[in-house]
């Protein structure tokens, strides 16, 4: 056996350039997102109600993907990138 | 878990399998360190001269997994390059955008990679599908194929090791999963559930759940033994129940096969489990496995009875187990994906 030598990396690494991450939103809005699980658009509703009572700005348009177990496709990621406010991505079930 | 560069080697095979554990790069337990000259022999093995060739990607975590990638796990898990054979379609099935392989590894269905072993190549490399078949066959062509299928899910579903899984419970199989079917079967083998040909070899994926055994030693005809299947399948915990788009195999023991084959061929044994495992869809939303506000994919109809199979062809039969015992066991698959995905063995 082989025991020379250097040892093979069997973790691929992402393969992208620099990209900027806005930690604090730019605009006094929250915008959410449904992931797509079992109650996440029921849960996302009442967020929207309850946050709306206590006069937090909330998009009314809740984007989603079509089912939970996919990936965010990019064109809807594209689109949340360029949303200003804060970011609530789904919840669990 | 850190994917850190390629180390640097030494001699010392102990410190070596430290240094494993300590960069991530580990299922959990002590690996064959991955050195140069064994990736590259099992590379090669697996039909890959270039390391740096890429075999698949997942766009959403921007990764692109290589051959030497996937030689490494290889080696990592325990495979011998004689079973390159094998590796090379799984690798393929593996990567391939439509198993969703990061959604695999991040869900909270706490699902692992089943891999499913039919046709002549069962008995040219030695696969036990008799005893313990399902799981702990302690078998290394098993056990190490197993293994590879779960350590490529973890090493490449993370995106580079910077997700977190989410799995809530999770099962044994997550570090090795593989059944392999008799050679002979009642049925026919496996894969030509799939549309492969039955004189092929095949490797088959499914994401699933953990296995689930059924017992039936007195039910000395079919309907009695599939009714048992088919309530093993009902529960109301099953998750397909809302969902109803993952596929099930069920792994038919060699005495339930002979009974069941006596009266049903497979496909009406299908379509019995299909019109026998079925609960009312009130009853499962007043239990809370139906959410309120159900999608319109899942089809859910109040006050009818309600399948967790949209349709019949999500369940499968698999041929495999020691005689002896009237058990059979049923795998889940995992909602998040609706194919059990085969491929050829050259």
């Amino acid at each position: 056996m082989d025991t020379t030598g250097e040892l093979v990396n069997p973790i691929p690494r992402p393969r992208t350039g620099p990209f900027t991450v806005r930690t604090v939103p730019e605009g006094a809005q929250v915008v959410l997102f449904d992931n797509g699980k079992p109650n996440s658009m029921a849960i996302l509703r009442r967020t929207q109600q309850l946050l709306r009572e206590r006069g937090v700005d909330v998009k009314e348009d809740i984007r989603g993907k079509e089912f939970a177990g996919s990936p965010v496709d990019d064109q809807t990621l594209g689109m949340l990138a360029q949303e200003r406010g804060l970011l609530l991505l789904g919840v669990h079930d | 878990m850190a994917g850190s560069g390629n180390l640097t080697g030494n001699h010392d095979v102990l410190a070596d399998i430290e240094r494993c554990f300590e960069s991530g790069w580990s299922d959990g337990l002590p690996v064959v360190p991955p050195y140069r000259g064994l990736v590259d022999d099992m590379r090669e093995a697996m039909g890959w001269p270039d390391g740096d060739e890429i075999v698949g990607a997942i766009d959403a975590q921007r990764l692109e997994i290589t051959a030497d990638h996937l030689a490494a796990a290889a080696v990592m898990s325990g495979c011998m390059p004689e079973y390159g054979r094998v590796l090379r379609p799984l690798s393929e099935l593996l990567v391939d955008p439509e198993f969703n392989l990061s959604g695999v590894e991040v869900t909270t269905g706490g699902v692992a990679v089943m891999v499913i072993v039919s046709g002549p190549v069962v008995a040219e490399l030695g696969f036990e599908h008799e005893a313990n078949a399902v799981g702990g066959a302690n078998c290394r062509v098993n056990a190490t194929i197993g293994r590879y299928a779960q350590m490529v899910r973890l090493f490449c579903g993370r995106g580079g090791g910077v997700l977190p899984t989410h799995g809530t419970m999770g099962h044994p199989g997550r570090l090795s999963f593989l059944v392999a079917e008799h050679p002979d079967t009642e049925w026919g083998p496996f894969h030509t559930q799939l549309g492969l040909p039955a004189e092929a070899s095949a490797v088959s994926i499914m994401a699933s759940e953990g296995p689930n055994s059924v017992n039936n030693h007195y039910g000395s005809t079919a309907e009695p033994i599939l009714d048992t299947i088919a309530d093993c399948l009902g529960h109301s915990g099953f998750t397909n129940y809302y969902w109803h788009f993952g596929a099930t195999i069920i792994v038919v023991g060699p005495a339930h096969a002979e009974t069941i084959a006596a009266t049903f061929s497979r496909d009406e044994a299908r379509r019995y489990l299909f019109e026998h495992t079925l609960r009312t869809t009130d009853h499962l939303a007043a239990l809370g496995r139906i959410p309120p506000e159900p999608r319109e994919k899942s089809k859910v109809v109040p006050g009818t009875l309600r399948s967790p199979f949209d349709h019949e062809e999500q369940i499968h039969f698999l041929e495999s187990g020691a005689p002896g015992g009237r058990f059979s066991a049923i795998v889940p698959g995992w909602v998040g994906n609706y194919f059990v995905m085969p491929k050829v063995i050259d």
